[in-house]
């Protein structure tokens, strides 16, 4: 399937619901062919987002540029975005075949034409030989097949998926997930992902933007994302989080399990002398036994928790704090309940943040 | 074991015994009128009643007004009340109440006061069409259709289709056609076959209104012959019986 990808631009949205600032100018810029994740909590405005380039809602100011052609005042039906919902949108009076020839029977595709390429797009999402089912004789992931090959269908210039696969379980979720981004990359189509998962939006993004109150945070590679947030939510929303308090020093360096680390994020907030709490990753913490090690801080490990390849500790210092540790199984095995450590920091630098800062993301 | 088997046959007769009493309840005076309607002088029964309704000169006349009045009905409470019970299940969700209250006022505003009311504002031109009869039928109509479709929308996630199909690039029209209307069908069908229950029934507006309906026409007979009036009240009845077994098995068919 050739096609020419497009490349988006949304300037200045603004939406707002009575008080409710649902976005608050944003700015982001698609490549053509790119699929972009927008990451964020409930209410942060990802959706909204999302609805505003689909022409299902519009914003009270800001532009929709699609393929160098501003749209924010056309409707949604003459937009040509394709669209996944995250509860099941297909029309439950039509098959599978008539729900996938839908778009181009509003195109005035003739009938033969529209019934081939229906049957094509079943085939490429697996599903050639359920073309007459009706979608309540169909499973949650087929039916959100169905609905991706709907959207395609139309060869729209961006596809646009709200929490697809929200709603189907664990393994479904895995599979759809890698065959929209294989799908994706096949028809070459620009995509704006929206996802509350982030491990959703680091497996299938080319890039992954942040969202928190109507504004992003971050837009980056989700390497970039993880290893160095730009603010301190996004080092508190991605991934798992320890909070160690700390102090900034003179030199502007903090004290973290004994080690004195560099602050990537989050210094121009602190002064010198500020009490901060820095947020550390559970892999970046190494344990090792209490006996004959001098350096790190001491704790007993309180519990472990078996995530197959990986395990999760839990470490309870001396000075009463808990702290989350990952390590590979095999050499968790040495680490049971009871079993007395030193934790050390494994990591050159960390993000820093108010103390009262983990109360107000943990909202 | 015994006791639990005893208690649920005690169950299952209760329920067939109230089953029962409501069935006697709404039976009886439709076996009574049908027994009447087939009473002849000689103290024997038989058909001559019903046979007497095709010799009706007017017969014709009267139910051609009433299918008149039934069609323009029903298509106008659908016209209208589709696509607003829709919009008001897509974003207007804060005024479904004030639809429903508004819906709601033929139940609570005397027929006579809508009789002036129409009378008052309509133009001389509709004052002498019939057809005016057919607007108002639609406002008595509300109460039913708005509920009926209604009920139908509560059971489709109209917001998230009306969405998908929008987004595919179908017309507000297309939208309510061919995604809306067939997924509203249950919906649609329960409010026509109310409307029409409701015209073939109504009485008072035809009668103030000086139209000769079939219901007015039926007083009208009764007055000079009970059995034959009853006899049209029992068939019109049938009629009415027989259109919900067919909407019910063409929404059955649909649905297997």
């Amino acid at each position: 399937m050739e096609r020419t990808s497009t490349g988006v631009e949304l300037r200045n949205l603004r939406r707002t619901f009575g008080p409710v600032v649902a976005l608050d100018n944003l700015n982001l810029s698609l490549q053509p062919g790119e699929l972009i994740a927008l990451l964020g909590p409930s209410g942060c405005g990802k959706t909204t987002a999302l609805r505003l380039l689909a022409g299902l809602d519009q914003p009270d100011s800001g532009e929709i540029i699609v393929g160098g052609r501003d749209i924010t005042a056309i409707p949604a039906s003459k937009r040509n975005m394709g669209m996944v919902f995250q509860s099941y949108s297909l029309f439950p009076n039509l098959t599978a075949a008539e729900n996938v020839a839908f778009g181009l029977r509003v195109r005035r595709v003739a009938k033969p034409e529209r019934l081939k390429r229906a049957a094509e797009l079943l085939e490429l999402v697996g599903l050639g030989e359920q073309r007459d089912r009706y979608p309540h004789a169909m499973s949650g992931g087929q039916a959100q097949r169905v609905a991706l090959a709907r959207a395609i269908a139309i060869q729209p210039d961006v596809l646009l998926l709200d929490e697809p696969l929200s709603a189907l379980d664990a393994k479904v979720r895995t599979q759809l997930r890698d065959e929209i981004r294989r799908l994706q990359i096949e028809v070459g189509i620009t995509t704006l992902f929206v996802t509350h998962d982030q491990e959703e939006a680091m497996a299938i993004a080319d890039r992954v933007g942040v969202m928190r109150a109507g504004n992003l945070e971050q837009l980056d590679v989700p390497a970039v994302l993880y290893a160095r947030p730009a603010t301190p939510f996004v080092a508190s929303f991605v991934g798992t989080n320890n909070a160690v308090p700390t102090t900034v020093a003179g030199d502007g360096t903090v004290e973290v399990l004994g080690r004195a680390l560099a602050v990537a994020t989050g210094s121009d907030e602190i002064p010198i002398g500020g009490a901060a709490n820095a947020l550390l990753r559970p892999e970046s913490v190494s344990l090792v036994s209490r006996d004959g090690a001098s350096d790190g801080s001491s704790g007993v490990v309180s519990s472990t928790s078996f995530f197959g390849s990986v395990t999760r500790l839990t470490v309870k210092l001396d000075a009463g704090q808990f702290l989350l540790v990952d390590m590979p199984s095999v050499i968790a095995r040495d680490f049971t309940a009871g079993t007395e450590v030193m934790a050390r920091a494994m990591t050159n630098e960390v993000v820093i943040q108010h103390q009262e800062a983990v109360a107000l993301i943990d909202e | 074991m015994a006791a639990v088997v005893r208690r649920r046959r005690e169950r299952h007769i209760f329920a067939w015994a109230i089953l029962a009493l409501i069935a006697l309840y709404f039976m009886l005076p439709l076996v009574s009128a049908t027994e009447f309607s087939l009473r002849e002088n000689n103290g024997t029964h038989g058909l001559n009643a019903y046979r007497a309704i095709f010799q009706q000169t007017d017969l014709r006349d009267v139910v051609m007004l009433t299918l008149r009045l039934t069609v323009i009905s029903v298509v106008l409470s659908l016209a209208i009340m589709v696509p607003t019970v829709t919009m008001v299940h897509l974003g207007a969700k804060k005024y479904r109440r004030l639809v429903e209250f508004i819906s709601l006022q033929p139940l609570v505003i005397p027929p006579i006061v809508l009789v002036l009311g129409v009378v008052n504002v309509m133009p001389v031109s509709l004052l002498g069409s019939a057809d005016l009869l057919g607007f108002e039928y639609v406002v008595l109509a509300m109460p039913f259709t708005f509920r009926a479709l209604d009920a139908g929308l509560m059971n489709l996630d109209v917001k998230t289709i009306v969405d998908a199909a929008r987004g595919l690039g179908a017309s507000w029209f297309t939208v309510l056609v061919r995604i809306v209307a067939p997924n509203l069908r249950s919906g649609i069908f329960g409010a026509m076959f109310l409307t029409i229950a409701l015209v073939l029934g109504e009485f008072t507006m035809a009668s103030l209104m000086l139209w000769n309906t079939f219901p007015t026409w039926i007083a009208t007979v009764g007055q000079s012959d009970a059995s034959l009036s009853v006899a049209l009240s029992v068939a019109s009845l049938a009629f009415a019986w027989v259109l919900l077994v067919l909407i019910s098995f063409a929404d059955r068919r649909r649905k297997a």
